[in-house]
């Protein structure tokens, strides 16, 4: 890189730090069970100490988009950014209550949660539409990629033109393919992590930072 | 699950490839879901039809006739993904992910009847995302 080049990066990245948001707000969006939840608390125990959410096998736990605010995340290289985590519901075009029940809980209780997750999943979706800025999208390494609703969502979230990392979880389980998901988008930086191991999260945070900076 | 294509109507599995290459027919690369009741009900709509035509012999459509009339009915429900949430039965829904992030109406709660209850003030004045480039 000549001087010139060198000279020009340095004063475009000044004029831009003139302007550059103070905050940006991250939506923590994908399927039911991806695992959203658990790289939220992961997020906010590493940088606040604080837990955002409860973590369950059942689907559709998270219910209600849940924020965490200020949470200032710095890379290897000394760059931070600040951010609100906001972590959704699991986005799914189908919602049955006959799913819930082979997890031991009645049918009253069923209903309510097929309930209450339809109106999270139509929060989170007007959330994307108007106050996100950027985006991190869950998948589970083990799942094919090409399902119905990742397709859909990453054509909605590059439509609104928002920048997105797209985080390929559970790579700590045997079956899991991080690969494919790769291949799938390859026009977006795809991190393979354990969110429940913490591994490879501070890849995770270089590329959060080098994306919503 | 199948997808139809949203310009031709021609209907093609999950793992397709038309879905990210464009539609056969058309070229078109707007597909909506449609779930497997619509199906279903598709599938019924058309069984109800086939007796009818038999027994007439000839293939025009009578309007008049209560059946078809149904029939008609719930085809026009299956092509036309309006509804953002679709109430099958209390606990059982279908959603359509694209209107709900193009839609100017918030759905704030769901009634066990299958009312909705909407957030008139948002739809009034949505909020403007600030553009700092």
């Amino acid at each position: 890189m000549d001087i010139l080049t060198q000279t020009k990066t340095g004063f475009t990245s000044i004029i831009k730090s003139f302007f550059r948001k103070k905050r940006y707000r991250i939506g923590i969006y994908g399927p039911p069970n991806a695992g959203k939840t658990t790289l939220a608390n992961r997020i906010t125990l590493d940088w606040t100490g604080e837990n955002i959410g409860a973590v369950s096998e059942i689907p559709h736990e998270t219910r209600r988009a849940h924020r965490q605010s200020d949470i200032c995340i710095t890379d290897s290289r000394g760059h931070t950014v600040i951010i609100d985590i906001v972590d959704t519901p699991g986005v799914t075009t189908k919602i049955d209550y006959k799913e819930f029940l082979e997890y031991g809980i009645t049918k009253d209780e069923a209903i309510l949660r097929a309930r209450e997750a339809t109106e999270g999943v139509a929060e989170a979706m007007h959330w994307l539409r108007e106050d996100i800025d950027g985006v991190i999208y869950m998948m589970d390494s083990t799942q094919d990629p090409f399902m119905q609703v990742n397709i859909m969502m990453i054509g909605i979230i590059e439509s609104r033109k928002l920048p997105v990392v797209i985080v390929a979880n559970k790579i700590d389980l045997p079956d899991a393919v991080p690969q494919r998901i790769r291949g799938a988008f390859p026009q977006h930086p795809v991190i393979p992590v354990s969110s429940i191991e913490g591994k490879n999260v501070e890849d995770l945070y270089d590329n959060m930072v080098r994306t919503f900076r | 699950m199948p997808h139809k294509c949203l310009k031709c109507g021609k209907e093609y599995d999950e793992k397709s490839p038309e879905l990210f290459s464009g539609c056969r027919e058309c070229g078109s690369r707007k597909f909506y879901f449609i779930g497997e009741l619509s199906r279903t009900e598709k599938k019924v709509s058309d069984d109800i039809r086939r007796p009818v035509l038999k027994k007439r012999g000839n293939y025009e459509y009578d309007n008049r006739n209560p059946v078809n009339e149904r029939a008609e009915i719930i085809k026009d429900r299956t092509h036309s993904p309006i509804e953002s949430i679709r109430i099958i039965e209390p606990g059982s829904y279908e959603l359509n992910i694209h209107k709900l992030v193009e839609s100017d109406d918030r759905v704030v709660r769901l009634n066990d009847e299958g009312s909705y209850m909407l957030d008139l003030i948002s739809m009034v004045h949505p909020k403007k995302r600030k553009k700092w480039f």
